[in-house]
């Protein structure tokens, strides 16, 4: 394991921010920390880098132990050999792009030819190789990202972090710069740790999510699994179930549950449900599940008998591009996220649809 | 074996006497047919060779009559400045510290100089050889200060705001109803020891209730009496009083049209009082200074500046041609009435002027 | 090494860095500090040999006088006004300088600058030449041409403006570099959301740089308030008394109070650092940390019309703070004579000789004197510079314990005026056994507590301004602290470092007040040889040896404008 946490614990004042987290990520892979704002990941990345200190718990890097309260260990952070591309970048304004990327290098003494020859090997690797003389105050934002990546790079780290690198650039080079970092971290092989509130980029980069909440970790898995199987309706809040209500009623029955949400208008049928008894069930689906068709035409076909079929009112109709984006308000008072990749223009705002949704679609989340 | 005697005698007589010859001549100092000091100060003082002088006498005034002590005497002089309360906190605190190195000091105020001589600092007991021919109030019985140098204060008149016609001749023509409103400027009883000295001289000599009167035209109070003399001037005020003759004559003397009054009530100096230090490294450079200042001709040269010296037979003072009346005309307070009125009265003129 | 003891290493070396820290700060601001407290306390003044007195607390209530009141009311007035008018002209030309594409940007920034290199003795005394209600030289002129109408500058109005034409520099300095220093794209956000020039330099630019706004702003009030040669010079002749005016006269008067202007002091220190505590607390949680390593091409606005107007005005305030006391001292020092009759005699060059300069520069006091201002300026720049910036960098950037009152200690000298300060440093150095008193040593520590609030401010303004980002990436690139410090704190707060040295430099060279109870006849800088002339009332010496002065005050400005511009 590179990089493992055990039982971290972390207040500002009376505000816990982390809490009794324990997590360990593999060599080579990258971890994301996903969340809304608050909930600890960016404390938790540097805790790890050394720039927060914890109040208890152990951080361990490559074997090797940063941090121990209990042992009143605390290596500084120059000395963890830690990368870290932050989200304002950074770069020194007042030095070339070169001298950026061959700090990490010069403080370590080496000599004139070695960092130059590695600082060029670098600059080619992440595309900025005629940008070496350029004053760093002079890049556009992803070139200035760049540069804080091969910075990181160059001093050959354990572990490399990135804390919201992204987020301030436009959608066309984030992407093209995301795969570019996913690429760049898979061929050096570096144990990364990746923090976003974008699921999208979390599903894309990671080799595993860790879904945090108010300084609690509530799921640690691939993203597949985490996409697929959250554990808790918060989680699969966070990862774009966008249709979660409140679980009024709970039934046996054959094959599931039925289950009556909110005021108890509708009735849906679940396959998805946990088998012992819990409280606070809420059902999930995701809006990519759910089918729909205008009134006037064919129902969908209905296999097996285990779908759910519902009525509504067409609230928004949105195209986006490669899928249909529509809010639907059902009989019983809900409204349903729906992404169709069928364009379907003939149906519009205000028009009556149906709804289909099969039941193993249909998970019965706790809240946390 | 006579002849050999009276030759050996002769020799002996002769070397003897060359050798007396070759011995340095102990003399006194002699200037004008005056003898300033004795020969046992003056080589003591030339074997010292320098001297350290405290004094709050200006800078540009006391230049001439250092540089006239110095080509008299071959001493060599250091003179620090400062206005008269700075140099009591100064010595006070030098003194305390054990690192006061003046030989000689002097103050604008006689109470702060009783102040010294209470605290140790200056009680070095001197009789000078003038030491007759100075007025009592302006001497310690026992010589520890004198009032070396005697500024005195004037009526001075801006001729381009006043027509010859109207000129005050008199301290009570300043109170004459035409020189209402800020024509006049007069320096605050906080300006020292000349101020000080005039607005007493006035109550005491002129008018009890002069000080009322007086405030009543409006006058323009100035915090020290430099800018009263610069102000008059400019022409800013038309008629200024204090001790502003020397300033007003150089001025003169560089075409402005001013004029010095001596009015006909009379008028008054106040004392520098100065006097050896008890830690003076030069204790017989100082007592030459003494000597020399208070002898006729160190008297010649304050006089010169404008000022009354403390010799009574040097000259009268005489600035560009304007010459001040005879030294026993001019007013002088003693230091016992001084210490005695002073707080209450600057106490009653800062009721009366309006907390200034 | 063990990893443990670097926890132990670093604890130690910030414990360490704290005790030499607050040593020196000790010695050079609370000693003096506390020197002026005892002496508020009893009844006799320290070090005079009157032995140890009595503690009474009646100090405190005998200051309490009628004269105190209006005394206060007028320092709070002139000082309201005052501050009004610099952070006006400072804001203004600072803006113009670092912003727009007002022609003759050279010009603005030198007289932005310059007036802080006119004595303020010198100008008030110009001020006092100028525009005396009778005979100043403009009212000479207004009445020449027939206009009835004068100025009076021996007036509260007057005080509080030449206050704050001489005191502008300090926001021009402060809102300059922290223009230069603010995110263009921020502004470029508000004119992009259809805000007028007006409404983005209303609600963007200025806002954003707060703290530089409300730093200097507190420094001149403070300045302004404590200030002692303007009010004396242009209100003592016309009765108006302020309180610094208060505690000189009962220091000097005779009798004197040392005690209730201690207890005075002691009330206005206390009154200054609720002031700097109120504006920590309202500056406390902005970010106003907007250098970021994101690259800052400064936006020129452009003025379009009104490009003229604005130059105009640059012009009429160099006019004001700079030309117009010149020319007085011009005609001060090249006539013999005081006396204006009219106009016309301004230009009778049959009055002009060069005799007063050459005299003045030539005497040997005046020659002594412009050495030791050199000397004392130049260790005070040098050994504060980097007193400071280890300072600001220790409150700003480290965790070092206590940090914070570190930063109040070295903001308490603004509240001290500099003749109570140059007592406590008097008090405090004089019964030492060391060659301090009565050397340059003991001027130099006096300047160096004396400046200590405006060149730390100065660096701090920089040192905040720099993004925590930068330095931690530093860190992780495994940099120790020193190297952080010497490879990326330094060259981004370089202008700032520069900037505070020059300025202490200068303020140095114009300083009287501090030196006024610690120079010796061989340690007079030439502020005192000046004041001494003054006292004498040699006009032609003051105004000859002002002129050399601000002539070489001028040309270090102008040799100096250059390291003004902070580097990024």
């Amino acid at each position: 394991m590179s990089i493992e946490i055990k039982n971290l614990q972390k207040s500002f004042g009376p505000i816990k921010a982390i809490n009794a987290l324990s997590l360990a990520i593999g060599e080579g892979k990258m971890l994301v920390l996903l969340g809304p704002s608050g909930c600890g990941k960016t404390t938790t990345m540097r805790c790890i880098a050394g720039l927060e200190r914890p109040n208890s718990g152990s951080i361990a890097i490559s074997g090797k132990v940063v941090f121990d309260d209990s042992k009143n260990l605390n290596v500084p952070i120059n000395r963890r050999n830690v990368g870290m591309v932050f989200q304002s970048y950074a770069i020194w304004p007042h030095m070339s792009v070169f001298d950026n990327v061959a700090f990490p290098l010069r403080v370590k003494n080496l000599d004139q030819k070695e960092i130059a020859d590695r600082v060029g090997d670098i600059l080619s690797k992440v595309g900025l190789a005629d940008f070496a003389e350029r004053g760093a105050s002079y890049l556009s934002g992803g070139q200035m990202q760049r540069v804080a990546l091969a910075r990181s790079l160059v001093m050959r780290p354990s572990v490399l972090l990135f804390d919201e690198p992204l987020s301030n650039l436009d959608a066309r080079l984030r992407d093209r710069l995301r795969i570019q970092l996913r690429e760049l971290q898979t061929q050096f092989n570096i144990t990364s740790v990746y923090v976003t509130h974008d699921q999208h980029e979390a599903l894309a980069l990671a080799d595993q999510i860790a879904v945090m909440h108010r300084g609690e970790l509530l799921q640690l898995a691939d993203p597949v699994t985490i996409y697929s199987l959250p554990t808790s309706s918060t989680v699969a809040d966070f990862l774009g179930y966008s249709n979660i209500f409140r679980v009024a009623e709970r039934k046996t029955i054959d094959g599931g549950d039925e289950v009556a949400l909110g005021d108890g208008r509708t009735i849906l049928r679940s396959s998805g449900g946990p088998d012992k008894i819990m409280s606070d069930l809420h059902a999930c689906v995701r809006p990519e599940d759910i089918e729909i068709s205008s009134w006037l035409s064919e129902p969908p076909t209905r296999p097996d008998g285990t779908d759910n079929a519902l009525v509504g009112e067409v609230t928004l109709a949105s195209f986006m591009g490669s899928f249909m984006q529509y809010r639907v308000r059902i009989e019983g008072g809900e409204i349903l996220e729906i992404f169709s990749r069928t364009i379907d223009t003939s149906i519009k705002l205000g028009d009556r649809v149906r709804l289909s949704i099969r039941s193993d679609r249909i998970h019965l989340l706790p809240q946390i | 074996m006579p002849r050999l005697n009276s030759l050996l005698g002769a020799l002996a007589g002769t070397f003897a006497i060359a050798l007396l010859l070759c011995l340095p001549a102990r003399a006194e100092l002699v200037i004008d047919g005056e003898t300033i000091t004795d020969a046992a100060t003056f080589d003591a003082a030339k074997k010292e060779g320098r001297l350290l002088l405290y004094g709050t006498y200006p800078g540009d005034a006391m230049s001439p009559i250092i540089a006239a002590f110095q080509s008299d005497t071959g001493l060599k002089v250091d003179f620090v400045r400062l206005p008269t309360q700075n140099m009591f906190q100064r010595v006070v605190s030098e003194f305390a510290a054990k690192k006061l190195e003046a030989d000689y000091i002097d103050l604008a105020d006689l109470t702060l100089v009783q102040q010294l001589i209470d605290r140790g600092i200056l009680n070095v007991p001197h009789k000078v050889p003038a030491f007759d021919r100075i007025p009592a109030e302006i001497k310690n019985p026992e010589g520890r200060w004198y009032g070396i140098i005697r500024p005195v204060s004037v009526i001075g008149v801006n001729k381009s705001r006043v027509a010859d016609a109207d000129l005050p001749k008199s301290w009570n023509d300043l109170l004459g109803s035409q020189w209402k409103g800020g024509l006049i400027g007069a320096p605050s009883v906080d300006a020292g020891g000349s101020a000080f000295t005039m607005y007493a001289f006035l109550r005491t000599k002129i008018d009890p209730g002069f000080w009322k009167k007086f405030a009543a035209q409006a006058p323009h109070i100035y915090p020290a009496i430099s800018p009263v003399a610069t102000d008059l001037a400019r022409g800013e005020v038309a008629i200024g009083i204090g001790a502003l003759g020397e300033q007003t004559a150089l001025q003169i003397k560089a075409g402005a049209p001013l004029t010095v009054i001596f009015p006909t009530e009379g008028i008054m100096s106040f004392a520098l009082g100065g006097g050896i230090s008890t830690t003076a490294k030069n204790p017989n450079a100082a007592a030459l200074f003494l000597d020399w200042m208070t002898s006729r001709r160190g008297g010649n040269v304050i006089a010169a500046g404008g000022a009354y010296p403390a010799n009574a037979t040097a000259n009268r003072p005489n600035v560009g041609g304007l010459e001040f009346p005879p030294a026993d005309q001019v007013w002088n307070m003693r230091i016992e009435d001084w210490i005695e009125t002073r707080d209450a009265a600057m106490t009653e003129w800062r009721q009366i002027f309006g907390g200034h | 090494m063990h990893s443990s003891d670097q926890t132990d290493l670093a604890s130690a070396a910030r414990a360490f860095t704290a005790l030499i820290l607050f040593a020196i700060l000790t010695v050079l601001v609370v000693i003096p500090l506390v020197m002026v407290g005892y002496t508020a306390l009893i009844d006799v003044v320290p070090f005079s040999g009157e032995g140890p007195g009595h503690w009474t607390l009646d100090n405190f209530s005998t200051v309490l006088s009628p004269e105190v009141g209006s005394a206060t009311v007028n320092t709070l007035a002139v000082s309201f006004v005052g501050t009004t008018v610099a952070m006006i002209l400072g804001c203004g030309m600072a803006w113009l300088g670092a912003r727009t594409n007002v022609p003759g940007k050279g010009l603005v920034h030198l007289s932005g600058l310059m007036p802080l290199f006119v004595s303020l003795l010198v100008a008030a005394v110009t001020w006092s030449l100028l525009g005396a209600g009778f005979s100043g030289y403009l009212n000479i002129i207004l009445r020449s041409l027939g206009i009835p109408f004068h100025i009076e500058i021996r007036s509260l109005l007057g005080i509080a403006v030449v206050e704050g034409l001489y005191n502008a520099p300090y926001a021009y300095l402060f809102i300059y570099g922290a223009l230069m220093l603010v995110h263009p794209d921020l502004e470029e956000a508000a004119a992009a959301h259809g805000g007028s020039l007006a409404q983005t330099l209303r609600m963007i630019s200025f806002p954003l740089v707060r703290p530089a706004l409300m730093g200097s702003a507190l420094l001149i009030f403070v300045s302004i308030a404590e200030d002692f040669p303007v009010p004396q010079i242009l209100g003592g002749p016309v009765g108006i008394e302020t309180l610094s005016m208060r505690i000189y006269n009962m220091m000097t008067r005779i009798p004197a109070h040392p005690n209730q202007s201690s207890a005075l002091s002691v009330m206005l220190t206390f009154a200054v650092w609720l002031l700097v505590y109120a504006q920590r607390r309202l500056l406390a949680g902005h970010d106003h940390r907007t250098v970021t390593g994101k690259g800052l091409q400064q936006r020129i606005i452009d003025l379009g019309a009104w490009r003229w107007p604005a130059a105009v005005f640059v012009w009429i305030y160099a006019l004001a703070a700079v030309g117009l006391p010149m020319w007085a001292l011009l005609e001060s020092a090249l006539r013999s004579s005081l006396f204006i009759p009219n106009a016309s005699a301004f230009f009778d060059f049959s009055q002009f000789s060069l005799h007063n300069l050459t005299a003045a520069a030539q005497s040997p006091a005046v020659q002594e004197g412009l050495e030791n201002s050199l000397i004392a300026a130049t260790s005070t720049a040098l050994l504060g510079g980097a007193l400071f910036f280890v300072i600001a960098y220790v409150v700003n950037r480290s965790r070092v314990p206590g940090r914070q009152w570190l930063e109040y200690i070295a903001m308490a000298p603004l509240a001290l005026p500099a003749i109570v300060l140059a007592l406590g440093v008097l008090w405090t150095w004089v019964g030492v056994p060391l060659p301090v008193y009565g050397t340059m040593a003991i001027l130099i520590i006096a300047f160096m507590a004396r400046f200590m609030p405006q060149g730390y401010q100065t660096i701090a303004g920089s040192v905040v301004q720099i993004h925590d980002d930068l330095e931690n990436a530093a860190f992780l690139a495994g940099a120790s602290r020193w190297q952080t410090l010497r490879w990326i704190i330094l060259p981004l707060v370089r202008g700032g470092v520069i900037a505070s040295a020059f300025l202490v430099f200068v303020l140095s060279i114009r300083e009287v007040a501090a030196s006024l109870f610690l120079y010796t006849t061989h340690t007079r800088v030439l502020s005192i040889v000046l004041l001494e002339s003054y006292d004498s009332g040699l006009w032609s010496n003051v105004a000859s040896i002002s002129l050399l002065y601000t002539l070489l005050l001028i040309a270090i400005t102008v040799a100096g404008r250059r390291w003004m511009r902070p580097v990024i």
